[in-house]
């Protein structure tokens, strides 16, 4: 068999014909994922990844620098330590660090402790992670606000969560942890941040919608409604308001400008509503009705 | 600098798109897996920007890392992460015809499932992407004369692998592929 048959006949298993495309770049999915990407910081690799499905993305990298959730999110090689002579397991007051098959598995005892005895335990079996466990609202709970690590190949994977006894859970029931994973025999390091429940009064540190459930106004439709209808449903709900003015900066960019009530039309229009501390929400508004969401791409819009 | 590295990576990401989605689908056995193979290729080509060589090079580099993310991947190493989920449903419409299930493939399809990875990711990369060697030995990050020999032993193996297999091939073009059974 000569080298043209060959390739003719591995040519043809070929699920998407040679010379053809996948996908296109200018198609929803193209754009949605090119979208996604640019908001992180290139090189440091700040990565937001949205933990519902179908939630769009942010475009804003200054929305996005407020705070972003994290599902699980790779990060290089280059991640933790070189693990020679550590313990598999290490424990203080606020961590429990411990090998259970491929991963290192953090439980965080005490989620007000100081971020060094957190690090302390990581160093302990050879990795380094800086862990820094922040308020957020009560649907961001678990998640991984942001992280950050120094490049490199792919491959390693941190993933965060809520768990008791090895199950997922959700606060604030008992017993259940805040959970860190991370592979065994990662090398560099990486910082993260992981949401904890908030005291009362204290701010949140995630962006997020504050329509999600859990949220103070869970089930509420606020995207693209007059600024009038959506100030009723808050007021229906005793919750406290900020207010921020989305400015377009043309090729899908925006920053956002603090408003006072005062300031804004009954008519203008508000695009999102975001936790800013329990009992409190921002809205995010614009003077004119515009025909698609600002804060998101045009062609992942939300659905309301 | 900021705007330069996003122009820069938006031309790339425009240009490489469609190659890049059609390397994971070809070579992933779900679109869910070849959609993560692709947002993780394309994150990683943003984080390393700066990396990204000019013009046709980028291809072949990204070809080079999606071929790294592959590896992870199989290995397990690569999770889902929530931006890839946008992809699935494009890259499920490539995969509504396998070609694998065409009966006159199924043979052909089984026996360069045998081949050691190497090999089918060589004769892919010629068959599927159209790679010269050169291209190869440039997405690969190995010498000319290394690909030249490893396509050479790969194409024997599957060559032989064939007709251990007793699949020939009858060609009249690739529209009309069709490998004979030989009967004993």
């Amino acid at each position: 068999m000569n080298d043209n048959e060959i390739d003719t006949m591995v040519g043809a298993l070929a699920r998407v014909e040679p010379g053809e495309p996948g996908g296109r770049s200018s198609g929803a999915a193209g754009q949605a994922l090119l979208a996604s990407i640019v908001t992180d910081e290139p090189a440091t690799a700040v990565a937001p990844v949205r933990v519902r499905r179908h939630r769009p993305w942010r475009l804003a990298l200054a929305a996005v620098a407020a705070g972003v959730m994290a599902v699980g999110v790779v990060v290089g090689p280059s991640l933790l330590g070189d693990g020679r002579g550590a313990a598999t397991s290490y424990a203080n007051s606020a961590v429990e660090v411990r090998l259970e098959g491929k991963d290192y598995v953090a439980r965080i005892k005490d989620p007000f402790a100081d971020h060094e005895k957190y690090s302390a335990a990581f160093k302990a079996v050879g990795l380094h992670v800086d862990l820094r466990v922040v308020p957020v609202s009560p649907s961001a709970v678990g998640d991984m606000v942001q992280i950050g690590v120094s490049g490199g190949e792919p491959g390693m994977v941190l993933t965060t969560g809520m768990e008791r006894d090895g199950k997922d859970c959700k606060a604030p029931e008992k017993g259940c942890a805040l959970v860190v994973r991370v592979p065994a025999g990662s090398t560099g390091k990486a910082w993260v941040k992981l949401g904890r429940a908030a005291r009362p009064g204290e701010s949140y540190e995630n962006a997020g919608s504050v329509t999600a459930k859990g949220e103070d106004l869970a089930g509420a439709k606020v995207r693209g409604r007059p600024f009038e209808a959506v100030m009723a449903e808050v007021r229906r709900r005793g919750l406290k308001t900020e207010f921020q003015l989305v400015v377009l900066q043309g090729n899908d960019q925006h920053t956002l400008k603090p408003l006072t009530a005062g300031q804004i039309g009954p008519d203008w229009t508000v695009w999102d509503a975001e936790p800013v501390r329990a009992g409190t929400v921002r809205l995010l508004v614009t003077r004119e009705h515009l025909d698609h969401n600002p804060l998101y791409a045009r062609d992942s819009q939300p659905r309301s | 600098m900021q705007d330069e590295r996003l122009a820069r990576f938006e031309t790339v990401y425009r240009e490489t798109y469609g190659l890049i989605t059609a390397y994971a689908a070809r070579r992933c056995h779900s679109p869910q897996d070849a959609a993560d193979v692709v947002a993780e290729t394309f994150t990683i080509a943003w984080r390393r920007v700066d990396e990204l060589p000019p013009g046709q090079a980028a291809t072949l580099w990204l070809y080079g890392v999606a071929r790294k993310v592959l590896a992870n991947h199989h290995r397990g190493q690569v999770r889902r992460q929530a931006r890839s989920v946008e992809l699935d449903d494009e890259m499920a419409d490539l995969y509504g015809d396998s070609p694998e299930s065409r009966a006159e493939l199924t043979g052909i399809a089984q026996v360069f499932r045998t081949l050691p990875d190497d090999d089918r990711e060589l004769l892919s990369m010629v068959a599927w992407e159209g790679l010269t060697r050169e291209e190869i030995a440039t997405a690969l990050g190995v010498s000319r004369n290394a690909v030249r020999i490893r396509l050479y032993r790969a194409r024997k193996r599957f060559s032989r692998a064939l007709s251990d297999a007793d699949i020939r091939l009858i060609s009249e073009g690739r529209s009309r592929l069709l490998p004979a059974e030989r009967s004993l």
